[in-house]
């Protein structure tokens, strides 16, 4: 035969290759784990970070990772600071 | 690239002396489509059965899914009902799936 028959001549390009991209880290849940006027510990994590998206505030202190924890048991405020900034805060009951 | 396969084909005095046909079917991913492999049928069916392929200026390009004869020297009335045949065929497949082929006709 002077043609060999591809069935697939008039179809769509070959298989396009694979990608090189497709990898993710493992999500790391940050973000806020007490929410404003909620009831707190000593000790109990309010917001997990990377930097200081939330400053520390009133008898809250900044950990090693930035976390934002209570030193006493209280209730929980997000305060504005400045003009862009939050803190979080525990106040007594 | 259009999204579809176009025919093109010329005619003189009733033969045809000029068939293209250009694109992909996309009708489904490369393997699976029917409507490629019925246009590739056809086309390469029917030029199998030309008894003189010397009298044609045949170019192929599968990476453009890209077929051009073209009459070059006199050519039989054998062959030309081969490439009416042809086109005959192809009509039947743009009938039932217009919207991946597309004939266009040009001279008489």
């Amino acid at each position: 035969m002077l043609f060999k028959l591809n069935l697939q001549f008039f179809a769509s390009k070959k298989g396009v290759g694979s990608t090189k991209n497709g990898r993710d880290s493992e999500s790391k849940r940050l973000g806020a784990k007490l929410s404003d006027g909620q009831f707190c510990t000593a000790g109990s994590i309010i917001y997990r970070q990377r930097g200081t998206k939330i400053l520390p505030g009133v008898n809250t202190r900044r950990g090693g990772d930035d976390t934002i924890f209570a030193t006493i048991d209280g209730i929980v405020k997000f305060e504005r600071v400045g003009k862009n900034k939050t803190r979080a805060s525990v106040y007594a009951k | 690239m259009p999204k579809m396969i176009r025919i093109e084909c010329q005619r003189e005095g009733g033969k045809i002396l000029n068939l293209s046909v250009k694109g992909h079917a996309n009708s489904a991913p490369h393997g699976e489509d029917l409507i490629c492999s019925a246009v590739s049928a056809v086309v390469f069916g029917g030029l199998n059965a030309l008894e003189n392929a010397k009298a044609f200026k045949i170019e192929t390009d599968e990476e453009k899914g890209i077929l051009n004869v073209e009459a070059k020297e006199d050519v039989s009335l054998h062959d030309y009902q081969v490439l009416d045949t042809i086109m005959i065929q192809l009509k039947s497949i743009e009938e039932s799936a217009p919207k991946y082929i597309r004939i266009v006709e040009k001279g008489c």
